[in-house]
C-alpha cells in the first residue's frame, strides 16, 4: 500500500510540475478540476498496474530488464491514452496515441529515474549496514 | 540482559534457553545468530548424504522442483521443500528473495540496484544473486532494523 500511494503522488507530483511548466509556453490545457482529477486517475491507475504486473513478474519468476521495461511502457501508454480519450482531451484515435507520445517520453524517464533513485538510496544504505556489520565482526 | 553459562560433564546436549519479556531487535538478531550457529541441513551429493552447517550455506535455490543447498563451493541436493525451508529457517540470517531462492544475509559482500527495482547481491564468493523487488524489504529488514 505505501509503495503505491508513493509512486501515485510521486507521480502525480511530477505531472502537475510538467502540467504547470508547459502551460507558462501554452503547450499544455488550463489547469482545471478535471485536470487534476485526470492526473490523479492516471497516476493511481498506474501504479496499481505496476504493482500487479510486479506481481505477476514475480509469480512467473520473470527478472528480464526489458520485459519490465516494455510492460511499464505499455501501461502508461494505455492508461493515459484511455483516460485523456475519456476525458476528451485527445481524439480516440492513432492520433489521439500519437499526441501523447511528447508527454510520455518526458514523464516516463522522470518517474522511472525516481524509482531507480529510490533504489540506489535502498542499495547504499544496506551497503552501509553491511559494512558496519563487517567492522563489528 | 544477563548471561548464564552452566557446564557439566553430566550434561549431554548443548540448550540454549533464552528467557525475556520483549524481544527487542538485539535480542532477534541474537537468536538470528544462534540459529546460524547451531542448526544444519543434511545435503545430498554422489549419494552421500552430508550434514552441512547453516552458517556454512550461501543460499538454496529451486531449479525443476528440486530444492538445492550452495555452499562457498560445493552444491548439495536437498529433500527439502522451499516452503519447509523457509518456514525452518524463520527467525535467521536467511531470507527468500526470489520464487525460488533463499539467501543466508550474513553472506551478502555488497548490492548494486538494478533499473529494473530489483537489487543484484554479491555473495563473498563473488556469485551474485537477484533479489526481486515483491522481497526488497523483507530483504532490507534483514540488514536495517
Amino acid at each position: 500500500m505505501k509503495k503505491i500511494l508513493n509512486i501515485t503522488f510521486g507521480s502525480f507530483t511530477i505531472m502537475m510540475i510538467l502540467f504547470t511548466f508547459f502551460r507558462q509556453f501554452d503547450l499544455a490545457p488550463e489547469i482545471n478540476n478535471e485536470t487534476v482529477l485526470l492526473v490523479l486517475i492516471i497516476s493511481t491507475s498506474i501504479a496499481l498496474l505496476m504493482e500487479l504486473s510486479d506481481k505477476i513478474q514475480n509469480h512467473y519468476d520473470i527478472s528480464s530488464i526489458w520485459i519490465d521495461l516494455v510492460v511499464r511502457i505499455s501501461i502508461c501508454y494505455v492508461v493515459v491514452f484511455i483516460a485523456c480519450a475519456s476525458f476528451g482531451v485527445v481524439s480516440f484515435s492513432l492520433f489521439g496515441l500519437w499526441e501523447i507520445t511528447p508527454t510520455l517520453i518526458l514523464c516516463f524517464p522522470l518517474t522511472y529515474f525516481y524509482t531507480v533513485y529510490m533504489n540506489n538510496e535502498l542499495a547504499e544504505s544496506i551497503n552501509q549496514a553491511i559494512q558496519k556489520r563487517n567492522k563489528i565482526e | 540482559m544477563k548471561l548464564l553459562i552452566e557446564q557439566s560433564t553430566d550434561i549431554q546436549e548443548t540448550e540454549i534457553k533464552i528467557v525475556c519479556g520483549y524481544m527487542d531487535d538485539r535480542l532477534k538478531r541474537l537468536i538470528e545468530q544462534i540459529k546460524l550457529y547451531t542448526f544444519s541441513f543434511v545435503g545430498y551429493s554422489d549419494g552421500i548424504s552430508t550434514p552441512i552447517a547453516l552458517e556454512n550455506i550461501y543460499y538454496f535455490d529451486t531449479v525443476d522442483n528440486t530444492v538445492f543447498i550452495y555452499t562457498k563451493d560445493k552444491v548439495y541436493s536437498s529433500d527439502k521443500k522451499l516452503y519447509e525451508l523457509e518456514e525452518y529457517l524463520s527467525n535467521s540470517p536467511f531470507t527468500r528473495i526470489s520464487k525460488s531462492c533463499i539467501i543466508n544475509t550474513s553472506v551478502v559482500a555488497s548490492v548494486r540496484a538494478h533499473f529494473n527495482g530489483r537489487i543484484e547481491a554479491t555473495l563473498t564468493n563473488e556469485e551474485k544473486l537477484i533479489v526481486s523487488k515483491h522481497y526488497i524489504q523483507e530483504f532490507k529488514r534483514k540488514f536495517i532494523f
